[in-house]
C-alpha cells in the first residue's frame, strides 16, 4: 500500500463517514437538540476509539490482535453491503436482485483487491468532490423551500436508525486506521482527516435541518429522507443523478472496508503473501455480504 | 562477418547475405586500377547524386602510388569524398547500410569499406496533420522518413539539450528509430526504463509506431494507455519541454510520447494559443464529451428498464409512446444502434473518401430514418447514439477505449441497472487508476492531486503563471509498483 497519501486516506474516511447520512431509513433524521447531541455522537465516539487504537498502534504491533479487527471490517462491510442493497432495491422500487448485486458486488470488491489498495485511493479525492458537489447542489438549492416552522422537536431520541447509524459510523475509523498503516508517520500528522471529517459533519447537520425544513413530518417517515429530498424540490425528476452519488459512497465504503480487512489480516499473518490475503479478504467479504444481504 | 579478399569474394558474399536480391545494385569501376565495386539499392539511393558523390570522386583517382588497398579506401575517403562517410569492416553493416540508402565502395583486397548517405527515395511531402487539425498553429505535419522528422523537431529547438539517439528495432525490418529529448529536464529514471524496454523488444518488423507502443505500456489489460502519439511536430516540441521523451519511427508520422497523462487526452495545442479561460472551457467541455460517450446510451437503458420512476414524467410519457412502436427490447435496441454506428463509421473510414462520404450519408439516413419508420429503433435512441458519436469526436485519442465501454455499458445498464453503471464506472474507475506509466501515475496531478492540478490540468491558467511555474513531469508525484 506504498504511494497512498494521507489526504486520498482522509477522503476514504470522509465517504465512509457520510455514508449512514444517505442510508438512513425508517425513523428519518434529527432536528431536536437532544436528537443532534446523538447525531454528535455518534461523529464523537468513533474517534475517540480511534484515537485509543492509535496510540495502542503506536506502543506495540499489535500481531494476531489484527484479526478481530479485521473480522469487524468484513462485518461492517456487509453491513455495508446490506444498506447499499437497500438502497438500490428502494431506487428499484423493490424489484432489485440480490444474487446478481452480490455477483456485481463481489467482481468488483476483487477487482479493486487486484487493483491495488493505491489505485482505490487515487479515486478517493474525485469521489470526494463529487459527493460533497452532489450534496452542496441539493442542500443549496432545497434551502429555499425550508420553513422555519417545519423544525419541529420529534418525539423519538433514540431509534433503531441511529443505532444502526452510530455502529456504521463506527467502522468508518476503524477502516482508516487499517488504511493508514501504509502513510508514514509524517503524513499521519497532516490536518486531512480533521478537514474531510468535519466537512463531512457540517454536511450531515446541513442535511439534518434541510430535510426538515424542507419535508416537515415527512422527513422523519421517508424511507431515504436525503433520497425524497432530491425528488421534492427543485430537482424534481433528476434524483436519478443523486442515486448514483450516493450508491458511489457505498461502494467505497465497502471497499475500503474490504482494505481496511485485508491490511489488518496481512498485518496478523504476515508470512501469507499479498495475493493469498486478496483471496482471504475476497472471502470473508464475499460471506459478510451474502449474509448482510440474504439473512 | 569481416570483410577481406578479392573484390569478387566480397560480391558473392553480398548476393549470398542478400539471397541474390535482384535490387541490390552493383557497379564496378576502377579507381586508380584498383577494382572497386559500388554497392547500392535500387530505388533507396538517388542516382544524380551517387555519380556527383561516388563515382566522379572515385574516378578522380587515376594514379595510386600506395602501398594497400586499405590506404586506397582511406585516401578516398579521406581525400576526395564531398562530405564524410563511415568506415565499416564486417559484411551485415554494409548490408544495412546499403538497404538504408547509402553507398559502400568495397576496393580489391581491402578489410573495410566505405558507406556514403545518398538517400534518394521517394517520399510525402511535409503537409497538415490530418488526424490533429488545429486553427492556429503550424501547419506542418510529420512525413515517413526519419531525417525529415528529425528535422522538423530540430527546427524548433534549436538547443544543445536537444538529443537524439538511435537505434534499430525490428529482427527483420531494421527500422530506425530515434529516441528524442532534452536531456537537461527529462527524467533519467524514465529514461533507462524506455531504452531497458526498446533494447528488450523482440519484433520481426515495426512499421508503425503502434507496434512498439504495447511494449512500452506497463499495464497490458488496461483500455487506457500511457502512450500518447501525435503527428504534429510542435505539439512533440511542446511535450518534450516538459520532460517527456518522443520516439520517432522510420515510415510513420505517427511520434509516440511517454509518459502520456490522462489528461493530455482533453489538451490541444490550440489550448495555448487561445485565451486562458476559453482554452478551460473548451476542457471542460471535452471532459464532459467524454463522460457523456460513455455513459449515456447505458445510463439510458438502465433508467428506461429498470427505474422508470426516475426519469421525469414528460420524459417517461415520451419514452414509453416511442417504445411502443419499436420490435427490439431496449437493451437489443441499444446495442443494434451503436453496432450500425461502429459498422457505418468504419466503413466509412477505410474506403476512397468520396466513396466514404457517400456511405456515411446512406449510413445516416438508414439510422436516422429508415430504421424509425422500420420500428427496428425509437428516435429517442437515435438521438442518444447520435449524441454520443458527436461527443466521442471531441476527444479521439479516447475513442477506441470509449467505443467498447459504451457496449459493456449498456450491457451492465440492461442487467443490473443504475446499480450496475455505478459499479461500471467504479470499474472503469479503478482501471484508469491503476495506470501506472514508468512510475508517473496516469491520472496525475488530477490524483495524486499536486500543484499543477490548477495550472494545466482541466484549467488552464495564463502563460505569465504558467512561464513561472514551469511544468516537468518529472516533477509530478510518483506511483508505487502494481502487484
Amino acid at each position: 500500500m506504498n504511494g497512498v497519501t494521507s489526504r486520498q486516506l482522509a477522503a476514504v474516511f470522509g465517504i465512509s463517514a457520510i455514508y449512514p447520512l444517505f442510508t438512513l431509513r425508517g425513523a428519518g433524521v434529527f432536528a431536536s437538540a437532544a436528537d443532534m447531541f446523538v447525531f454528535y455522537l455518534a461523529y464523537c465516539a468513533p474517534f475517540a476509539v480511534f484515537g485509543l487504537v492509535v496510540l495502542s498502534c503506536k506502543q506495540r504491533d499489535m500481531g494476531m490482535l489484527n484479526l478481530p479487527f479485521a473480522a469487524l471490517m468484513f462485518v461492517f462491510a456487509g453491513l455495508s453491503a446490506r444498506e447499499t442493497f437497500a438502497l438500490w432495491s428502494y431506487t428499484e422500487q423493490g424489484s432489485a436482485s440480490p444474487v446478481l448485486y452480490v455477483l456485481l458486488m463481489l467482481a468488483l470488491v476483487g477487482y479493486a483487491l487486484y487493483s491495488t489498495a493505491e489505485s482505490f485511493a487515487r479515486l478517493a479525492p474525485a469521489t470526494a468532490a463529487a459527493v460533497a458537489a452532489a450534496l452542496a447542489i441539493l442542500l443549496i438549492f432545497s434551502a429555499r423551500d425550508a420553513q422555519t416552522e417545519n423544525l419541529q422537536t420529534p418525539t423519538y431520541v433514540l431509534n433503531n436508525s441511529t443505532t444502526h447509524f452510530f455502529v456504521q459510523s463506527a467502522a468508518a475509523p476503524l477502516g482508516f486506521l487499517a488504511l493508514s498503516s501504509s502513510a508514514s508517520d509524517r503524513e499521519k500528522l497532516k490536518p486531512s482527516y480533521i478537514t474531510f471529517l468535519s466537512a463531512a459533519f457540517i454536511a450531515a447537520v446541513c442535511a439534518v435541518f434541510v430535510s426538515e425544513g424542507v419535508m416537515g413530518d415527512y422527513a422523519q417517515k421517508a424511507s431515504y429522507p436525503l433520497y425524497s429530498l432530491s425528488s421534492a424540490t427543485l430537482f424534481k425528476g433528476s434524483d436519478a443523478l443523486f442515486a448514483f452519488v450516493w450508491i458511489v459512497c457505498g461502494l467505497v465504503r465497502i471497499i475500503g472496508l474490504a482494505f481496511a480487512g485485508h491490511a489488518l489480516v496481512h498485518k496478523a499473518l504476515p508470512r501469507f503473501s499479498e495475493r493469498k490475503t486478496n483471496i482471504f479478504a475476497l472471502g470473508f467479504v464475499a460471506v459478510a455480504t451474502v449474509l448482510g444481504v440474504f439473512v | 562477418m569481416k570483410i577481406e579478399g578479392t573484390i569478387e569474394h566480397t560480391v558473392k558474399t553480398l548476393r549470398l547475405l542478400t539471397e541474390g536480391s535482384q535490387d541490390v545494385r552493383i557497379t564496378y569501376l576502377r579507381a586508380g586500377k584498383v577494382l572497386c565495386a559500388v554497392v547500392s539499392c535500387e530505388g533507396m539511393t538517388d542516382n544524380s547524386l551517387m555519380l556527383d558523390s561516388v563515382y566522379k570522386p572515385l574516378k578522380t583517382v587515376t594514379k595510386w602510388q600506395g602501398r594497400t588497398t586499405q590506404k586506397l579506401i582511406e585516401h578516398i575517403k579521406n581525400e576526395r569524398l564531398l562530405f564524410s562517410a563511415k568506415t565499416l569492416a564486417s559484411y551485415e553493416d554494409a548490408i544495412e547500410k546499403i538497404l538504408s540508402g547509402c553507398a559502400c565502395v568495397f576496393a580489391d583486397g581491402a578489410s573495410c569499406c566505405f558507406a556514403l548517405p545518398v538517400p534518394g527515395y521517394a517520399h510525402r511531402a511535409i503537409t497538415e496533420s490530418y488526424t490533429e487539425e488545429n486553427v492556429r498553429s503550424s501547419r506542418e505535419g510529420f512525413a515517413e522518413p526519419l531525417s525529415v522528422n528529425v528535422t522538423l523537431v530540430r527546427r524548433r529547438m534549436k538547443t544543445g539539450s536537444l538529443r537524439f539517439e538511435y537505434l534499430k528495432l525490428g529482427s527483420r525490418s531494421n527500422t530506425s528509430v530515434a529516441l528524442v529529448y532534452l536531456c537537461d529536464v527529462v527524467s533519467e529514471h524514465t529514461l533507462n526504463k524506455v531504452r531497458a524496454c526498446l533494447s528488450k523488444l523482440k519484433i520481426d518488423s515495426v512499421l508503425e509506431s503502434g507496434f512498439i507502443e504495447p511494449f512500452l505500456r506497463e499495464n497490458r489489460f488496461s483500455l487506457f494507455s500511457g502512450v500518447g502519439y501525435t503527428e504534429r511536430p510542435d505539439t512533440l516540441c511542446a511535450k518534450i519541454g516538459e520532460g517527456r521523451i518522443g520516439i520517432l519511427v522510420d515510415g510513420t508520422p505517427f511520434a509516440l510520447t511517454v509518459p502520456h497523462l490522462f489528461i493530455e487526452n482533453f489538451q490541444s495545442f490550440d489550448d495555448y494559443s487561445q485565451k486562458a479561460y476559453y482554452a478551460s472551457f473548451i476542457r471542460i467541455v471535452k471532459l464532459v464529451s467524454f463522460v457523456i460517450s460513455i455513459f449515456l446510451p447505458g445510463i439510458y437503458v438502465a433508467l428506461a428498464l429498470h427505474a422508470p420512476e426516475l426519469l421525469a414524467f414528460g420524459m417517461l410519457k415520451n419514452l414509453i409512446a416511442s417504445e411502443q412502436s419499436v420490435a427490439l427490447p431496449i437493451v437489443a435496441e441499444a446495442l443494434f444502434i451503436q453496432l450500425v454506428y461502429e459498422i457505418v463509421r468504419e466503413a466509412g473510414l477505410r474506403l476512397p473518401r468520396p466513396v466514404g462520404h457517400a456511405v456515411s450519408l446512406i449510413g445516416a439516413l438508414v439510422v436516422g430514418e429508415t430504421a424509425i419508420s422500420a420500428g427496428l429503433a425509437g428516435a429517442p435512441m437515435v438521438m442518444i447514439a447520435a449524441l454520443t458519436a458527436v461527443c466521442s469526436f471531441t476527444i479521439p485519442k479516447l475513442y477506441q477505449p470509449s467505443a467498447v465501454l459504451r457496449f459493456g455499458f449498456i450491457l451492465l445498464g440492461g442487467i443490473f441497472g443504475p446499480l450496475g453503471i455505478v459499479a461500471g464506472g467504479c470499474f472503469l474507475g479503478l482501471d484508469i487508476s491503476s495506470v501506472n506509466v514508468f512510475g508517473t501515475p496516469y491520472l496525475a496531478p488530477l490524483s495524486p492531486a499536486s500543484r499543477w492540478v490548477f495550472d494545466d490540468a482541466v484549467i488552464r491558467r495564463s502563460w505569465r503563471k504558467l512561464a513561472d511555474n514551469g511544468f516537468l513531469v518529472s516533477k509530478l508525484p510518483k506511483g508505487g509498483k502494481r502487484k
